[in-house]
């Protein structure tokens, strides 16, 4: 057999050929033995066909294609065109070289992301003004509220809203030293809110928040005033921008440059979820040492946030979530108890005080 | 020099048959091989290995896929892709920065810059898609002669644009009409060589098919919003409102009896919609399917379909059992690790070390990973395959014989649409 089937690439028709394997070309002829067409061995290529079939054309961008079913025939132009490559083997050497390159690529998009986006960060957020941090503040501050309002009839999320707190004031009098001793750029705005669970947290725009949670368990009032100094770090050093910019860059780098098809996605997200953490364990630890450096500074024990976090992390559960963006309390507490003290210790807030600011959440709220 | 004889063939030209099947010739295994080391690749890759993966399953699809005794040929690479890709980034970062540094300028009106975002991105994502049917059909060759399309890729976004707001207005009813309008121009300016294709498939038709699915899904939706809204004195109640006379929505109800129906009502169709619709998805696909089929037109030829919409059923079936029972399995064995080696992680996690946290955290995201994987390739598989194959293996080609006479023509055109919605289907908007 040498037939194969012959289309010459400007009309549809079928035809039915003969082939002839000369020395350097092959030769598609009709039956009538009219030579429609001379492709050199040198510059034929294989083009994806079912099984059984090769298909077979001269590289480039022509559309005329030879067909051989017959495997002998097929074998023999195989052995006679390098550029045909039948058992694949050029094919995966290739592809090998495609995902060894990808790996490459991926390293260094994540050593850029551990190394060179917080350091990019870093450089950036000082030019981001104030006024622009203090309106993404208030909307994500609204986005927050929303998120962790139970809605309770008659108790709304934040405490010590009613005229005349006693609570309210005992939390701007245990806030002011900090706030004056901070001296930062923007207002302070620190309020409590409802919830149980052991936890602070700042927003850009000098949003802090403390939860019931946290003042019960607290002991002391340094304790507290130790969680409130470790927020205003990061109100300071404008954490919650940075943590902004840093996510933008990262979807930037991992979500548009790479793509989802196939379980891409939940790689992607993971290590997003990773290198994230990463970031906010570094700024942890930075707000920790400011918030000392604070404390001290006010004469208050820099070593209250340390205890604290001692007691809540020894209870199982509960913590997980705070560990996880947080290093090791053992840690944490490890290198407050390094922190200089005040020369003279303040009593940041008298006994009646102190009773208020714990029954803060229990007054009545407007 | 080597000569093999010819078996004295017939006059060329050989004469095409008056009406063609058409056949798929792929195997599963192969194709499931495929998918396997496409999906690890793509994992390890973080997704890199697409553009590869993209065109081998193209060629796969199209070499297997059989017309009238020939088959088609995928002619695109990975590379072109892959620069498509980066032509497209070249286009969308700087709207990516632009839209990014106007959030923060806006601050409280960032949602409202969002939803311009992601409205604006839908609509280019509308004219990327239809610059890449381009880059897919001038990549289709079958018998030697290439598919293009024509048409402006403005023009069909922005009817997209056009048909939406009837569409959502109408709660849907619009749909087989603005569907029968957009084909009519994709097919429109669809080219086999100079052969014009045509939609001749109408809104009507589809609208005659598809109502009773409507009514089954968004019907009762519309009935439960009308029949409670029915009962509420809404005057009165948006003057309570209006005063905040109720903290929560038990003394509300208190109020405005009306309500409760509402409450029990509106969530309880919603529920049955969602259910209806989930359902009947499959019916749905099938009835589009062969609609479009039954609607196109080349020249003379016409396409008919034995599809029958039980077959979609099947396999959507087979795809949840095979994903149930690989999760299952995967569960068990997760389980057997955990408890093999569960004193030590225990132990691990006891001493509130991070590292172990982190160690156990990286565990449940390799096995979400996993399962995640599987249940990709499986979706391929038993869904996407599936589809393909039972439709193509459903096609009859009526008059095929006209396409003789089709003479070549078209360039092949870029690949920076597909880039372009590659990167906007993926991209972090």
């Amino acid at each position: 057999m040498s037939t194969g089937i012959y289309f010459d690439g400007q009309s549809s028709v079928r035809r039915e050929v003969m082939v002839t394997l000369a020395m350097d070309a092959l030769e598609i002829a009709s039956a009538e033995g009219k030579v429609l067409a001379r492709w050199p061995y040198a510059n034929l290529e294989a083009l994806s066909s079912p099984d059984g079939l090769l298909r077979v054309a001269p590289q480039g961008d022509a559309l005329a294609r030879l067909e051989v079913r017959d495997a002998e025939l097929a074998a023999a132009i195989d052995e006679r065109a390098g550029g045909i490559d039948r058992t694949g083997a050029a094919d995966r050497r290739s592809r090998r070289k495609v995902v060894l390159w990808s790996l490459a690529a991926v390293v260094s998009m994540v050593l850029v992301a551990v190394f060179g986006i917080p350091e990019i960060v870093k450089r950036l957020t000082p030019f981001v003004p104030y006024s622009i941090e203090q309106r993404l503040g208030a909307s994500v501050d609204g986005q927050v509220r929303a998120m962790l309002d139970e809605g309770k009839p008659g108790r709304p999320l934040q405490c010590g809203t009613a005229p005349a707190s006693a609570g309210a004031r005992a939390l701007a009098s245990l806030v002011a030293p900090l706030e004056a001793a901070a001296g930062l750029d923007m207002p302070l705005r620190v309020a409590v809110l409802d919830r149980p669970e052991v936890n602070a947290f700042a927003l850009p725009g000098g949003y802090v928040y403390v939860f019931r949670g946290l003042i019960e368990r607290a002991q002391t009032p340094d304790e507290v005033a130790g969680v409130i100094g470790h927020e205003i770090g990061h109100v300071a050093h404008r954490d919650g921008t940075r943590a902004i910019l840093q996510a933008a860059g990262l979807s930037f780098l991992f979500g548009t440059l790479l793509g989802d098809f196939g379980g891409g996605t939940a790689v992607v997200f993971a290590t997003r979820m990773v290198l994230q953490s990463s970031y906010s364990r570094e700024a942890e630890t930075a707000a920790d040492l400011y918030g000392a450096d604070l404390m001290r500074r006010i004469g208050g024990e820099p070593r209250a946030v340390g205890s604290l976090l001692l007691r809540i992390a020894g209870k199982p559960g509960g913590i997980a979530n705070f560990l996880l963006d947080h290093p090791e309390a053992s840690q944490r507490a490890a290198a407050l108890e390094k922190m200089p003290r005040p020369a003279q210790k303040a009593t940041l807030l008298d006994a009646g005080d102190w009773t208020a600011l714990k029954k803060i959440c229990a007054e009545k709220r407007t | 020099m080597t000569t093999l004889e010819a078996a004295a063939p017939p006059a060329a030209p050989v004469p095409v048959a008056a009406a063609a099947a058409a056949r798929f010739t792929g195997s599963r295994p192969a194709f499931t091989r495929l998918m396997i080391r496409g999906a690890v690749l793509q994992a390890v890759t973080l997704g890199i290995y697409r553009f590869w993966l993209i065109t081998d399953v193209r060629r796969f699809l199209w070499a297997n896929t059989e017309i009238d005794g020939d088959s088609l040929d995928y002619t695109g690479t990975a590379t072109e892709l892959l620069i498509g890709f980066l032509f497209a980034l070249a286009i969308l970062v700087p709207i990516y920065v632009l839209f990014f540094i106007a959030g923060l300028e806006l601050g409280l009106y960032s949602q409202l810059a969002g939803a311009a975002a992601f409205a604006f991105l839908t609509l280019f994502g509308q004219y990327a898609l239809y610059r890449a049917r381009r880059y897919r059909l001038t990549r289709t060759v079958y018998r030697g002669i290439r598919f293009h399309q024509d048409g402006s890729a403005f023009v069909y976004a922005a009817r997209t644009f056009a048909w939406a707001f009837p569409v959502v207005l109408t709660l849907g009813l619009a749909y087989p009409f603005a569907q029968a309008s957009l084909e009519r121009y994709k097919v429109g300016h669809t080219l086999y060589g100079d052969l014009r294709g045509r939609f001749a498939g109408s809104g009507s038709r589809l609208f005659g098919r598809g109502l009773f699915m409507w009514v089954l899904t968004v019907g009762p939706l519309i009935a439960a919003v009308g029949l409670s809204a029915a009962g509420i004195d809404w005057a009165a109640f948006a003057d309570d409102i209006a005063r905040d006379r109720f903290d929560d929505l038990d003394q509300a109800v208190a109020v405005h009896p009306g309500l409760a129906t509402f409450t029990v009502l509106v969530p309880g169709a919603f529920s049955w919609s969602l259910l209806a619709a989930l359902i009947l998805y499959p019916a749905f696909q099938g009835m589009v399917l062969k609609w479009w089929l039954a609607g196109l037109r080349f020249g003379e030829v016409r396409v008919a379909t034995s599809l029958r919409k039980r077959q979609l059923y099947g396999a959507y079936l087979r795809f949840v059992l095979l994903s149930v029972a690989i999760t299952l399995l995967l569960a068990i064995a997760a389980t057997i690790i955990v408890l093999a080696a569960g004193g030590s992680f225990a132990a691990m996690a006891d001493m509130g070390r991070v590292s172990a946290q982190i160690g156990i955290g990286l565990a449940v995201v390799g096995f979400y990973l996993g399962i995640a994987l599987t249940i990709w390739v499986v979706w391929q598989v038993a869904v996407k395959l599936a589809i393909w194959r039972m439709t193509v293996d459903s096609v009859t080609l009526e008059n095929f014989s006209t396409i003789a006479l089709v003479r070549s023509g078209g360039e092949a055109a870029s690949a920076i649409g597909e880039g372009l919605a590659d990167a906007l289907g993926s991209g972090g908007f």
